[in-house]
């Protein structure tokens, strides 16, 4: 009897391991490089601890029109941060995976305007992003759609 | 007797509930020699480097016989990075500082951009909102996240060194 109860044990155990490491295989699809619909720029998200951030790793444009150097985030609200490049700049902060091809508790930030937004972000397949925005409720927003660079 | 106007009795209440208010106490803390490491070859382009701190407030909190709770407030005042042998800072365009933790939102603390040529260390700008900074440090599991822009591919590594101070207000 006791070696059954160790055996039922050690199955419990095997598949919660294997469970966890499944998990843990899903949220990473999210990791990669991403181009917005506008093609603009590219954008890498890549994991720390247990969250998900994406940054710029490619422009179209790199350098500003007026001051002929390297584009810098001109708009951000604290101006003590103004000089940190666009290139290599964290749109996408602290996105956690729910589960369903769904990452959310995140923010993007818009360097055009300096604005951050709340966002959300499903799968919809292995290399579609639909990125969505928005200001308190997920009704009122926009949503964006990604592709990746290297297809899986 | 003479009676004191009432104005009087205002003025001698704001000045006792002035002095009994819970004096704010001031303390100076440093994180340093922060190592951050990412193994060559490295691209052009932005590439991250992180180390985790644990718990970087305990040992602070138990010299000074203090609580998490005593923390109102927590300023960085300076920021700055040292070379270490097999890194070599002339690649770098910029470096930009963030902080991150499980509980709390990433916040960017100091930049570099730009990068100045031939030195050694280097003095970063510190950021100048940072209402979410005390929330990130008294969290346990803290970690420190670098984009450097470098210039160009290279076999070197991302080797440096940080040091970060802090004034902590204590209740």
């Amino acid at each position: 009897m006791n070696t059954n109860i160790i055996k039922t044990g050690l199955l419990m155990c095997t598949l919660a391991i294997m469970s966890f490491t499944g998990a843990d295989a899903t949220a990473d699809k999210l990791v990669g490089v991403w181009e917005p619909s506008n093609g603009r720029s590219r954008i890498k998200i890549e994991k720390i601890g247990t969250k998900y951030y994406g940054k710029i790793v490619w422009l179209k444009e790199p350098m500003d029109p007026v001051s002929k150097k390297p584009k810098t985030d001109k708009n951000n609200p604290d101006t003590a941060m103004r000089s940190v490049p666009l290139k290599g700049y964290r749109i996408l902060k602290d996105f956690v995976f729910k589960g369903k091809n769904e990452w959310s508790d995140g923010t993007i930030y818009d360097p055009e305007n300096g604005s951050t937004y709340n966002c959300v972000i499903n799968m919809k397949d292995d290399n579609v992003l639909d990125i969505r925005g928005y200001i308190g409720i997920k009704a009122l927003g926009r949503t964006d759609t990604w592709k990746r660079m290297v297809i899986k | 007797m003479r009676k004191l106007p009432l104005y009087m009795y205002m003025v001698l209440l704001l000045f006792f509930s002035a002095a009994c208010k819970d004096q704010k106490k001031q303390y100076s803390f440093e994180l340093k020699d922060v190592a951050m490491f990412a193994e060559g070859p490295l691209f052009e382009g932005s590439n991250t480097v992180q180390t985790e701190l644990n718990a970087p407030l305990e040992q602070f909190l138990k010299d000074h016989k203090l609580s998490m709770d005593q923390i109102s407030r927590i300023t960085l005042k300076k920021a700055g990075i040292a070379v270490s042998d097999s890194s070599d800072f002339n690649l770098y365009q910029s470096i930009t500082l963030q902080l991150a933790s499980e509980n709390s939102d990433m916040m960017q603390i100091a930049v570099l951009n730009p990068f100045p040529k031939n030195v050694q260390q280097a003095e970063l700008k510190v950021a100048g909102e940072q209402d979410k900074l005390s929330e990130i440090l008294k969290q346990k599991q803290i970690f420190l996240v670098g984009d450097a822009l470098i210039g160009a591919d290279t076999s070197a590594n991302i080797d440096f060194k940080c040091r970060l101070e802090f004034e902590i207000e204590c209740k």
